[in-house]
């Protein structure tokens, strides 16, 4: 039971950095489903490097991505 | 007086001579068309006039100032609007008025009310509060009219203003265009000869950088009146402009469909003669006749007529 | 210097709407955060995971976060600029914005300050976030550090951080290319920060802000007024050249 105690007494100071990741993906998640045309017009390979490319996937979204 | 005034104006595109030697002078107040077929040099012309673009050589005033690139005091005595007007898509069309009035030092009491009346006037009320993005091209145009004219310019550039707009759009903004002139003066750029037609004082034509004519509508009429005769017939007209080929007087004849039937246009070198020779030629034909008329030589006519000498070099 | 409250207002509405500022923030947020607290648990991260080998190292102390807080920020917001940055001028001027708001009464010397001015002042911003976030878990999970000293190495990171914003400005004001202008601005950092290394002329480099502040937690004395010298020239140097290209650049 070691390894859990330590678990939960670190878990809290992890939070705030993921719902800093979170909220990252989540801007540039809606920002892609608002959109109508985005970069190479291929709405579901963003979708797939916001999701899984940590911090640099949304970042490179948000930066080049958005096309009016 | 004369709002803007060009003294030997020359733009060199690498090797290409955009603009060669162009003198011209506007009067104040006057609607100025200035016409010529793509890439004849009207965009570099007005890129030179409002200071955002420099000349080889040359020099050029606008409503009594030098042009320079440091001249920043004349910009807010001039409204500008480019080819194709290019926005922040991320503002709304009132953001962008009220970013465009603050640039021109208005007042935010002033700007307000500027954008109040001018949203109005180009019937973007409603759409005001979208983002600019999501604008079509008619309205990006229509905001781009706004923007040049919200510090009520004296001096106005309007590049193609009715290239985007459908018809009716187009008849508006012309609309608009003339009751402007009470204030300012227009400087308009375009290749199409209705509008030109419908709105300038003055004209001028420009072909592969070079100035070719400029006077006024009336006199660019007379001075070309080479006037043209429409005949119609009932079926082909051909023997007859066969036989026309051979008068000394026949500057072009053709056969044109205009509102679907088939019409024979006679342009004329001596309208005395032609006047009196063309019916007996007509008879001898043996063709039916329906229509017989006199008519005014269109711009199109003169433009046409004027670009094809100028090109022949 | 005509035009310059506007632009300077509009600058900052767009580096919010297009989530420039967001994502300066969250990022610079995220390594501040992340250092002392890797720092403090990765050992017992590695443990969890269940990985065997018994890991022998001292425990991490404050100055150490702090130390590797300033590296990691450094690199990572030099990433940054460079990206929010390298399109700056030339999306503009390709985009038909430019010709626009200059032909109104704007001078061109405030259209790049404004960028200039409100790029810093973003950054500004998202660093007094980032260091007193980890500044604070710094102290919760690894003990007291001199405040102070972590100040001054915040300010020099912003020096860092303007002299960055200047080339890359710069090289957006030259290059058409967003990828030329950026991958430009990057070759420049690294460039400097092998030179940096090189005896004499090292200690001139804008990396030098960066190990002057970093030397300051430790109590190591020796300054770097070199490198704050030349990080001003190169930001006024940037400025001025990117002024010459845009003053007779045709729109």
């Amino acid at each position: 039971m070691d390894n859990l105690d330590t678990f939960t007494e670190i878990l809290p100071f992890f939070i705030p950095l993921l719902i800093l990741q979170l909220a990252l993906m989540i801007v540039a998640l809606v920002d892609l489903i608002k959109r109508q045309r985005v970069r190479g017009d291929n709405k579901v390979l963003w979708a797939l490097v916001i999701v899984l490319v940590n911090i640099i996937g949304p970042v490179v979204y948000l930066i080049f991505g958005r096309e009016e | 007086m004369e709002a803007i005034k060009c003294e030997g104006l020359t733009k060199r595109y690498r090797d290409i001579i955009a603009l060669d030697n162009l003198d011209l002078s506007v009067e104040e107040h006057s609607i100025f068309g200035f016409l010529g077929p793509n890439g004849a040099g009207k965009t570099t012309t007005i890129k030179l006039l409002v200071g955002l673009s420099a000349p080889l050589t040359g020099k050029a005033w606008v409503a009594g100032h030098e042009i320079t690139s440091g001249a920043i005091g004349l910009r807010s005595k001039i409204g500008y609007l480019p080819e194709v007007p290019a926005f922040y898509n991320w503002m709304t069309g009132l953001e962008f008025l009220s970013f465009i009035g603050e640039l021109h030092h208005l007042s935010k009491v002033e700007t307000k009310k500027r954008c109040d009346e001018l949203l109005e006037l180009v019937e973007l009320k409603e759409a005001a509060k979208r983002r600019i993005g999501g604008y079509s091209r008619g309205m990006r145009q229509r905001l781009g009219i706004a923007q040049a004219i919200i510090n009520k310019p004296e001096v106005l550039f309007l590049d193609e203003p009715c290239s985007a707009l459908d018809p009716i759009g187009r008849r508006e903004v012309l609309e608009l265009i003339k009751r402007l002139s009470a204030g300012a003066t227009v400087f308009m750029s375009t290749h199409i000869l209705s509008d030109v037609e419908r709105v300038c004082d003055s004209v001028g034509i420009i072909d592969r950088g070079k100035l070719i004519t400029t006077s006024s509508m009336e006199e660019l009429q007379r001075k070309y009146a080479r006037s043209v005769f429409e005949l119609e017939f009932e079926g082909d007209a051909a023997p007859l402009v066969a036989s026309l080929r051979a008068v000394p007087w026949l500057a072009k004849a053709e056969q044109v469909e205009v509102n679907g039937s088939l019409t024979l246009r006679i342009q004329v070198r001596d309208i005395n003669t032609a006047k009196r020779e063309l019916p007996g030629i007509t008879a001898a034909s043996g063709l039916t006749l329906l229509r017989y008329e006199l008519t005014l030589p269109s711009l199109e006519d003169i433009f046409v007529e004027l670009i094809a000498g100028g090109g022949k070099r | 210097m005509s035009g310059l409250g506007a632009l300077i207002k509009k600058e900052l509405k767009e580096q919010l709407k297009t989530y420039r500022f967001l994502i300066i923030a969250i990022v610079l947020l995220i390594f501040g955060l992340m250092t002392p607290l890797m720092l403090k648990y990765l050992p017992e991260i590695l443990k969890i995971a269940g990985e065997d080998i018994i890991i022998d190292i001292p425990p991490a102390t404050a100055v150490q976060a702090l130390t590797e807080y300033a590296d990691t920020i450094a690199q990572m917001g030099v990433l940054i600029v460079v990206l929010v940055t390298m399109g700056a001028i030339s999306r503009e001027i390709d985009k038909g914005t430019a010709a626009m708001v200059l032909s109104k009464p704007v001078s061109r010397e405030a259209f790049i300050l404004a960028k200039l001015f409100t790029l810093s002042t973003s950054f500004v911003v998202a660093l007094v976030l980032a260091s007193i976030a980890c500044y604070v878990y710094t102290v919760i999970l690894l003990g007291e550090a001199d405040i102070t000293a972590f100040i001054a190495l915040n300010g020099l990171l912003i020096l860092f951080f303007i002299v960055a914003i200047s080339v890359t400005l710069l090289l957006s004001s030259v290059f058409k290319s967003q990828l030329a202008a950026g991958g430009l601005a990057l070759v420049f950092f690294v460039g400097q920060a092998v030179i940096a290394n090189l005896p004499k002329i090292g200690e001139y480099m804008p990396s030098g802000l960066v190990s002057w502040g970093t030397g300051l937690l430790t109590g190591d004395t020796a300054s770097a007024w070199g490198a704050v010298r030349m990080s001003l020239a190169i930001i006024i140097a940037c400025l001025y050249l990117t002024w010459l290209r845009m003053r007779n650049k045709e729109l």
